[in-house]
């Protein structure tokens, strides 16, 4: 029993980040009618935003090391810790929540000026062009983040107080043999209230109703005078917004490099397939349920029987469910 | 005349030249042979090039980055310039602080990017373009192994870098290729009798595998060594080169029955599987009675210093370490020290001193020819390069030395003091025939 709440906890913090990012792209998809592949390059951007705002905080000097007699070594303390002491440590061990506040205005303008910089110039072209020009931006964003970070990982570790693991097993009367890192349980609470807070927006507000009403039916919308294009285009700096959060709050769980947009791009794009081009609630459901699937094929009992279904669960499924439902588990024809 | 009638005839001059053409036609290759090109890439000039083959990127970026800093130190000490390193204190030495037989020692870099597609093709680019006459250089073994062949293809000696897999020098070897730095045979060999020590003879144990040829051999020999003091091995899962995130398999061990989880990993698989395990709590718990463990058979500092806090007592084994006190070590830290501002890498000094003992090896034999090289190589002994009295084992090419067994430093000293030495392992106890890994060596192409 333990190991199967585990399991599903694992799935639940996978499926959490494949989610976040299948939502942006089903956003995109859904009302620009854009397929997005630099989406991963924002969750990269958004991940980079925390790996800077720590860089910035830990601005040091360079003091030299005395335990080291034999060649002159150097110690780098950050000047927050020299000027404020204890507190200069604390800040800079909260740099990922700060990050996140960071994030917000850093990705919606990065996602405005990417559509109305490049992808609107798309909107009315094949798929293939649209495919090809965003992939090469992704290559470009990525290439850029590679001059300047390096291609190394880059540690961005979560603020101490959350650095261990929570005993869910107590708390759900299970004993103590499900244990859990707090950050994970922090990554899946977050993914759910963002996404949470993503379907109230599109489903309470007025702006939100036009949104909808405009991936529905774009020329109707239009001719009621409405400006559709323009909150399209906030559409698009929302979606940036919540898939660079989802890189931001990842960095604790995977340090950064300049290459793990891509890492997830491909799955997401499984993902967005599997819940149904251009549903909100099949990207979001399909996220969590690839993660699960991800998460049990790994477990002993399975790979004994089909060594290696770990590796190929999702895309397996991702056929199966194809072959079954063209359009995807909640796509419309 | 028809045409069949006018080709059919064959004139007195016709005779001629077709006999001088003839002639010439098989004088050719006995006159390229016997002149220029007895072997590939022969220095012209006034310089040599060698080839440094490193990951600059992917899941050993880390280790490639102190390997390249650890060649160009050698590249000064060679030329004669710098404070010589270690070539103070090797013996015995045939190396004079003038490049190598005369010539200006020069390199050329390639990115491996831990993908042996990408390391072949850099290989490949460095001899058919930048004239590379040694290769050097790889932080994987699946690399390693990939380069070496290419290596003995193309007729160009390979000086193995941080390859740990049996298969370098067993049955993946070549005439070609050489590895200074230890195997996983020799890991398991020295690492189990302290594991046992550490923590008794009952014991389960869970691996978690690097899927490639090293994580096999790793595994292989852990298992061996462990299986022979009575340990039980629960279950060895196999986990994708750079997966990052291990938490899925992770998981599973939290309630398999282990007591022990022993990460066949490197670099920053290795970083970050074990940060996640100690995240899951791993280290914290107690099962079956016994406080639960974690083992990484192949450690450096550079792995300890990404992994922070969580190496701490963490036991595994290594090739070298810049605390040890002989003279070469100190020497080498030293040298690396003053030139970059930190202690060298185990991957760094393996890398440092291959390049020396080709060197050396070319100065030995009075020629850069490669068949001379490692006539002069094999079953060549020398001491002063850190690890102690040391013998490249003609049989196999694999260097045979003291193997370290290590822990994480509970009370480090300095910021760089991450490993404490637990044992200096002599080499009788890992050493091993060299039949029993296999392979064919093959032959010269001379």
């Amino acid at each position: 029993m333990d190991a199967l709440v585990l399991q599903v906890l694992n799935g639940l913090d996978k499926g959490a980040a494949y989610a976040l990012i299948a939502l942006g792209l089903t956003l995109v998809f859904g009302t620009l009618g854009v397929v997005n592949f630099a989406h991963g390059a924002i969750f990269m951007l958004g991940a980079f935003v925390a790996v800077s705002v720590q860089k910035i905080l830990t601005i040091s000097e360079k003091v030299k090391d005395e335990s080291i007699t034999f060649f002159d070594a150097y110690k780098e303390v950050p000047y927050l810790e020299i000027w404020w002491g204890d507190t200069g440590t604390a800040i800079i061990d909260y740099a990922v929540p700060i990050s996140v506040f960071v994030a917000i205005p850093v990705m919606l303008l990065i996602g405005l000026a990417m559509e109305r910089g490049l992808i609107r110039h798309f909107y009315k072209r094949e798929h293939a062009d649209q495919i090809l020009v965003t992939f090469g931006l992704a290559i470009v964003l990525q290439e850029i983040i590679k001059a300047n970070f390096g291609a190394n990982p880059i540690p961005t570790p979560a603020p101490e107080i959350v650095a261990g693991s929570a005993n869910i097993g107590l708390l759900l009367g299970l004993g103590d043999g499900v244990v859990y890192p707090w950050w994970r349980l922090i990554y899946f609470v977050f993914a759910v209230v963002i996404i949470g807070g993503v379907f109230s927006f599109l489903k309470y507000t007025t702006f939100g109703m036009v949104v909808r009403a405009g991936m529905h039916n774009r020329e109707m919308v239009g001719l009621l005078g409405i400006n559709i294009e323009k909150r399209f285009t906030i559409v698009f700096g929302l979606a940036a917004v919540v898939s660079g959060l989802a890189g931001v709050m990842y960095t604790p769980i995977l340090p950064p490099d300049y290459h793990i947009g891509m890492d997830f791009l491909v799955l997401s794009f499984v993902v967005v397939v599997v819940g149904g081009m251009g549903s909100l609630p099949g990207a979001v459901s399909a996220g969590f349920l690839l993660g699960i699937l991800q998460s049990f094929a790994s477990m002993n009992v399975i790979n004994q029987y089909l060594p290696g279904i770990d590796q190929i669960i999702i895309y397996l499924v991702a056929v199966i469910i194809l072959l079954f439902r063209p359009h995807g588990l909640m796509g419309k024809d | 005349m028809s045409d069949d009638n006018k080709y059919s005839t064959l004139s007195r001059r016709g005779f001629l030249k077709a006999s001088v053409a003839a002639a010439a036609g098989v004088a050719a290759p006995t006159f390229f042979m016997n002149n220029a090109h007895a072997y590939i890439n022969a220095p012209k000039g006034g310089t040599v090039t060698l080839g440094f083959n490193v990951p600059q990127s992917g899941a050993y970026a880390d280790e490639g980055a102190d390997e390249l800093r650890a060649y160009k130190l050698a590249i000064k000490h060679l030329n004669g310039e710098g404070d010589g390193g270690l070539m103070n204190t090797m013996k015995p030495l045939s190396l004079k602080g003038n490049g190598v037989l005369g010539k200006k020692v020069a390199y050329t870099t390639g990115d491996t990017q831990t993908k042996s597609d990408a390391a072949r093709a850099s290989a490949k680019r460095m001899i058919e373009k930048d004239g590379a006459i040694m290769i050097t250089g790889g932080s994987s073994s699946g690399v390693a192994i990939a380069v070496q062949s290419l290596c003995q293809e193309a007729g160009v000696i390979f000086m193995a870098g941080l390859t740990h897999s049996n298969d370098t020098t067993g049955k993946d070897k070549r005439k070609y290729g050489f590895r200074h730095f230890f195997n996983t045979e020799m890991t398991g060999a020295s690492l189990a009798p302290v594991l046992e020590k550490e923590f008794g003879k009952d014991r389960n144990a869970y691996h978690l595998t690097a899927d490639y040829t090293w994580g096999w051999s790793q595994e292989g020999s852990i298992k061996k060594y462990t299986e022979q003091l009575g340990w039980n091995t629960t279950a060895a899962v196999r986990t994708p080169l750079g997966a990052g995130d291990f938490s899925q398999y992770i998981t599973p061990v939290l309630n398999s029955g282990a007591d022990v989880l022993v990460l066949n990993h490197y670099g920053k698989d290795m970083v970050n599987s074990l940060t996640q395990a100690v995240q899951f709590g791993l280290r914290d718990k107690m099962v079956n009675g016994k406080q639960f463990q974690i083992v990484v058979p192949l450690f450096s500092r550079l792995m300890a210093q990404g992994a922070g806090e969580n190496i701490k007592g963490i036991f595994g084994s290594t090739n070298w370490n810049w605390a040890l006190q002989d003279e070469g070590s100190k020497a080498f830290v030293k040298s690396f020290g003053a030139e970059y501002g930190f202690p060298p890498s185990q991957a760094a000094h393996t890398c440092y001193v291959q390049t020396l003992l080709y060197a050396n090896a070319c100065e030995m034999a009075g020629t850069f020819n490669p068949c001379g090289v490692i006539e002069a190589l094999e079953g060549f002994k020398f001491d002063g390069m850190g690890n102690g009295a040391t013998e490249y084992r003609a049989d196999d090419h694999q260097c045979f030395k003291d193997v370290l067994v290590v822990r994480g430093n509970e009370k480090p000293s300095s910021q760089f003091d991450l490993l404490e030495v637990v044992q200096e392992v002599p080499r009788a106890q890992v050493e091993y025939p060299a039949s029993m890994l296999g392979g064919e060596l093959g032959s010269c192409k001379a």
